[in-house]
């Protein structure tokens, strides 16, 4: 499932050992977001990478447009596209879901103009196509380079890098991790090079706490951070922008895992919890694995070697041969020297910033809900009863919207520990329910669903560890 | 400077399409959600009486803030479809619509 970097490894593994494979995915085309292609009608001379050749393949049965929105039993899944809806069994099921830009809700982080660090991407790599003509890129990690330099190549005027992370003075003892790739190494110090060079200004361990304008952002305040992650609020520098690029970091997208009912734990640098892997990549449901930033973010290499292992893995079970094993060893000792680097890399970008305190009285938290912090405040620091997100959900439908919570979950769980002291993996997450997706009620009525199978306490997240 | 870059790519025929009845020129391979970008149009939402302005976030079918109506069908993502010829995109949909 997913026809992005991880996807497709694992279906070249497939087709070069002869095996037959279905790869689904919910976008017009393969590639996911790494590989995301220019639109066919655009004229290019660009080459489109040889991964995505395998879609075509006789061996591989590619459905786009197909969206995978529950797993009524645990190898079988029920998808839904344009033309009609069904259910798949499955022998064994690769989730190669991949990842979505964090939310870092800020005063007018909704206003048109302010995308995504993902989405600006996107948009220049399918379309050719820039938010603005006067842009700050801010966040923190390193897809604000690579959005930097998107906005370079179509002759943008970036305004200022904006960086939480005191990125230069913690760049230095990671070199020896970040040696293991030095193809990614080069190309990072690139796109810095191409920042100098246009004298575009780096503004390290500082933050954008407000965007303003009528009906599109057109100016925004950013001020710098202590070291302890406190924002100063005598400083500060304003930038009249058409646009603002804006990525925290990314998020594995776990809602197709906890339906699967994978057993997930927490990984304290990545703030999220991820699913449990065996070395295969294989989770706690048999059958079903879990591989790319769907599992935890590591970046494409990474996401690639993943997809080949777990297929390799698959092939060796089913049909144990020495060929398929010693690539299997070769691919795993691969990933090693990946998830050394992109360990390198997070380090690199850790940052002190305590996100809570972007967030103002009147920041939108749930974007869909319309939902403010001020009115989810009082039942953060409501003492006659236990803060939780159920209730936070249930009082002002925040998480409740299109977008299935992806957009305001990871918020509300920062905002509810820093206002009760909890650690993050102590909060329980609301319950992932099918669909997991917003689907057509219509498009169901030709399938004969049998009862769903719930568990006993409704309250518990499916596939999170029970405390 | 326009928003739609030039560089190294060539662009088919352009055509029309109609947002909130007002005719827009648009490109083969373009998505909706882009038109509306370079267009610098808004989506105007009603929440409690108040409107409130939204529009392209994510890029890739997570956030639905880019939702409009399309040939009278709703929701649809205007980063996922599309544009043709003579589509008609309609920008104003209230929180909870369906």
């Amino acid at each position: 499932m997913g026809a992005g970097p991880a996807g497709l490894a694992a279906a070249a593994e497939f087709v070069r050992f002869g095996t037959p494979c279905t790869i689904l995915d919910d976008q017009k085309r393969p590639g996911g977001q790494y590989f995301r292609q220019l639109s066919p009608e655009i004229q290019s001379t660009e080459q489109n990478p040889r991964l995505l050749d395998v879609c075509g393949h006789r061996l591989v049965e590619f459905r786009c447009e197909t969206t995978v929105w529950d797993f009524p039993a645990p190898r079988t899944l029920a998808w839904v596209s344009g033309t009609g809806n069904g259910r798949l069994n499955t022998r064994t099921l690769i989730l190669a879901t991949g990842a979505y830009d964090r939310p870092a809700p800020f005063q007018g982080w909704t206003l048109p103009g302010v995308i995504s660090a993902g989405g600006m991407v996107n948009l220049y790599k399918s379309q050719r196509v820039v938010a603005g003509s006067r842009v700050v890129v801010a966040g923190n990690g390193p897809l604000l380079l690579t959005a930097a330099q998107c906005l370079f190549q179509a002759g943008v005027e970036v305004l200022a890098l904006v960086e939480a992370a005191p990125f230069a003075t913690q760049v230095i003892p990671q070199f020896p991790g970040l040696m293991t790739q030095p193809g990614l190494l080069g190309k990072g110090m690139s796109y810095r090079y191409g920042l100098w060079r246009r004298s575009v200004p780096v503004l390290e361990q500082q933050v954008v706490t407000r965007a303003r304008g009528d009906h599109w952002i057109e100016n925004i305040e950013v001020r710098p951070l202590d070291d302890k992650g406190k924002i100063c609020r005598e400083r500060r520098v304003e930038f009249d922008v058409d646009a603002l690029v804006t990525g925290y970091g990314l998020m594995p997208s776990l809602e197709l895992t906890r339906l699967a009912g994978c057993r997930h734990s927490f990984h304290s640098l990545g703030d999220t919890w991820v699913p449990e892997r065996s070395t295969d990549l294989e989770t706690s449901v048999p059958g079903v694995y879990v591989v790319g930033d769907g599992a935890g973010v590591a970046g494409y290499q990474n996401a690639m070697v993943e997809g080949r292992i777990a297929a390799l893995a698959i092939l060796n079970r089913e049909e144990p041969s020495s060929r398929v094993s010693a690539a299997l060893k070769v691919a795993i000792r691969q990933r090693c020297r990946r998830q050394r680097f992109s360990q390198a890399l997070s380090n690199c970008y850790r940052t002190p910033l305590d996100y809570s305190a972007l967030v103002t009285p009147d920041t939108v938290i749930c974007r869909c809900e319309n939902v403010l912090f001020s009115e989810i405040r009082p039942m953060l620091t409501d003492k006659g009863s236990v803060p939780s997100l159920a209730r936070v959900k249930s009082e002002t439908r925040a998480g409740m919207g299109r977008c299935g919570g992806r957009n305001c979950i990871p918020s509300l769980v920062r905002l509810l520990s820093s206002a009760t002291g909890q650690s993050s993996e102590t909060i329980a997450l609301p319950r992932t329910r099918p669909p997991a997706r917003p689907i057509r009620i219509g498009d169901l009525f030709s399938e004969a669903l049998p009862d769903p199978d719930l568990p006993a306490d409704p309250h518990s997240p499916r596939g999170v560890k029970d405390r | 400077m326009s928003l739609r870059v030039k560089n190294d790519v060539a662009r088919g025929e352009p055509f029309v399409i109609e947002i909130d009845g007002e005719p827009i020129q648009a490109y083969p391979g373009e998505t909706v959600a882009a038109i509306l970008i370079v267009n610098r149009i808004a989506l105007v939402r009603t929440v409690a009486a108040h409107p409130i302005t939204r529009g392209y976030y994510c890029g890739m079918g997570v956030c639905w803030e880019c939702a409009v109506r399309i040939n009278g069908r709703s929701i649809v993502r205007a980063c996922m479809e599309p544009a043709v010829k003579n589509l008609q995109v309609e920008t104003c949909l209230n929180v909870g619509d369906l």
